[in-house]
């Protein structure tokens, strides 16, 4: 889509360094170790390296009062090891995670001067890779997905030095927070760590916004992370319903970055719409 | 076989600081140690990590390599599970190979970590007065006695 086009708040220089889009389904029983490897060899030439990391728990919205998702805990009798592969493209920027009840595609910058990819250009890669997942598992005569949550995200890094030096700042960078106490008691914030939850109308999915202090691995920079993660049920396990869920996911996390970081930083990341 | 996926073999896998995010627990890809519980001198001495991790190849003119990631990760793990909010910051320096030490100097004491390029060897050496007076191996995970080593440093 061209700049032009867009109607959602845009920036030249915007914090995010990946972004990623992705479906929780019931879990496919007979999908084996042997699987990941079958599904590899389809897509090896572009994504030819793997890591084994531990399964994600499953996560679903649940909505009424004080109801959020909930990664669950527990002790299961499973016959074999539980695993999610990571499939990693030729350059870098590019992830596939599969376990029997996930299929994420990750985007991040390989280099912090890189430049943002936009949403318009994650979708359709997205979609790409989940409609080749799909037709791994036909081919191998598995079942489909029956799809009960989808969730993208927005990882963002604002690092120190731009626009905020302490904590004592942190009303400078995040809108809802006021920074002043009700008395002198209490001295300079020292950290703080932040959580808020905004529920999509009719019950369709639930915004996550957490803020953390953190150092980035890569060059070992004292950042503020900020992730926007929104998660909810698609009307059906159709690609239609997919997008048409990611698309108001992806409005969400769009609108609700600008509205829960201040005027003061949309400057600082040069806010174009 | 069945497999009992316990507590304790989560543990395993994702690894037992859970102050540090990891892939294991997120979808996320880019990698960060979350630092609200971490004190000052731990994030300092990540810092320096991280620095070190990215020297170039031939750093010591002798064709050796920066650091591999089974060390870095190694000394993460020692760093951010030593549950002291104050401490004195470790000197973090590159091994020729691909290893990485840690040295930790008060008075007339010194701890020294050394991790293997690896990941899985860990070597420690006290020392008074500039003599040697304990090494030995050591397992990342053992806190309580790299928790002695440090009271012993400062004592």
């Amino acid at each position: 889509m061209a700049v032009s086009e867009r109607t959602f708040p845009d920036y030249d220089n915007p914090p995010v360094v990946e972004t990623f889009l992705g479906v929780q389904f019931a879990p496919i029983t007979k999908f084996s170790l042997l699987h990941f490897g079958l599904y590899w060899a389809k897509i090896r030439h572009e994504f030819p390296s793997y890591q084994v990391q531990p399964p994600l728990g499953a996560s679903i919205e649940q909505f009424g009062a004080g109801l959020f998702a909930q990664p669950k805990l527990g002790v299961e009798l499973v016959s074999q090891p539980e695993i999610r592969c990571w499939f990693i493209d030729k350059t870098g920027a590019k992830l596939n995670q599969v376990q029997k009840d996930r299929f994420i595609h990750n985007w991040r910058k390989p280099k912090p001067n890189d430049k943002y990819v936009h949403y318009d250009n994650i979708r359709p890669r997205f979609i790409e890779e989940w409609e080749r997942f799909c037709a791994f598992l036909t081919e191998a005569g598995l079942e489909q997905p029956e799809i009960n949550q989808c969730e993208m995200a927005y990882i963002n890094h604002i690092e120190q030095g731009k626009g905020w030096e302490s904590f004592a700042d942190l009303s400078k960078v995040i809108a809802p927070w006021s920074g002043r106490c009700s008395t002198e008691f209490l001295p300079a914030l020292e950290s703080a760590n932040i959580g808020a939850r905004y529920l999509f109308p009719d019950q369709k999915g639930r915004l996550h916004i957490e803020v953390q202090p953190a150092i980035r691995q890569s060059d070992g920079k004292e950042i503020l992370q900020l992730n926007m993660t929104a998660r909810g049920k698609p009307e059906s396990s159709e690609t239609k319903h997919i997008l048409e869920w990611l698309d108001l996911g992806h409005e969400w996390i769009v609108k609700g970055f600008t509205s829960f970081t201040t005027d003061f930083m949309h400057s600082e990341w040069r806010r174009r719409i | 076989m069945s497999h009992v996926q316990t507590a304790a073999t989560i543990d395993q896998m994702v690894g037992k600081e859970q102050r540090v995010q990891t892939s294991a627990n997120t979808s996320q890809w880019s990698a960060v140690v979350v630092t609200n519980r971490l004190g000052w001198w731990q994030r300092r001495a990540l810092q320096s990590l991280y620095e070190v991790s990215s020297l170039p190849e031939d750093w010591d003119s002798y064709g050796s390599r920066p650091p591999t990631e089974e060390a870095i990760e190694c000394a993460k793990r020692l760093i951010v599970q030593i549950d002291r909010d104050s401490f004195l910051q470790p000197r973090i320096t590159p091994i020729s190979g691909g290893g990485v030490q840690l040295a930790w100097h008060s008075g007339i004491r010194e701890l020294e970590i050394e991790i293997s390029p690896s990941g899985f060897c860990v070597e420690y050496l006290k020392c008074e007065r500039g003599e040697s007076t304990d090494e030995g191996l050591l397992e990342i995970d053992d806190r309580s006695k790299i928790d002695s080593f440090l009271s012993w440093l400062i004592a």
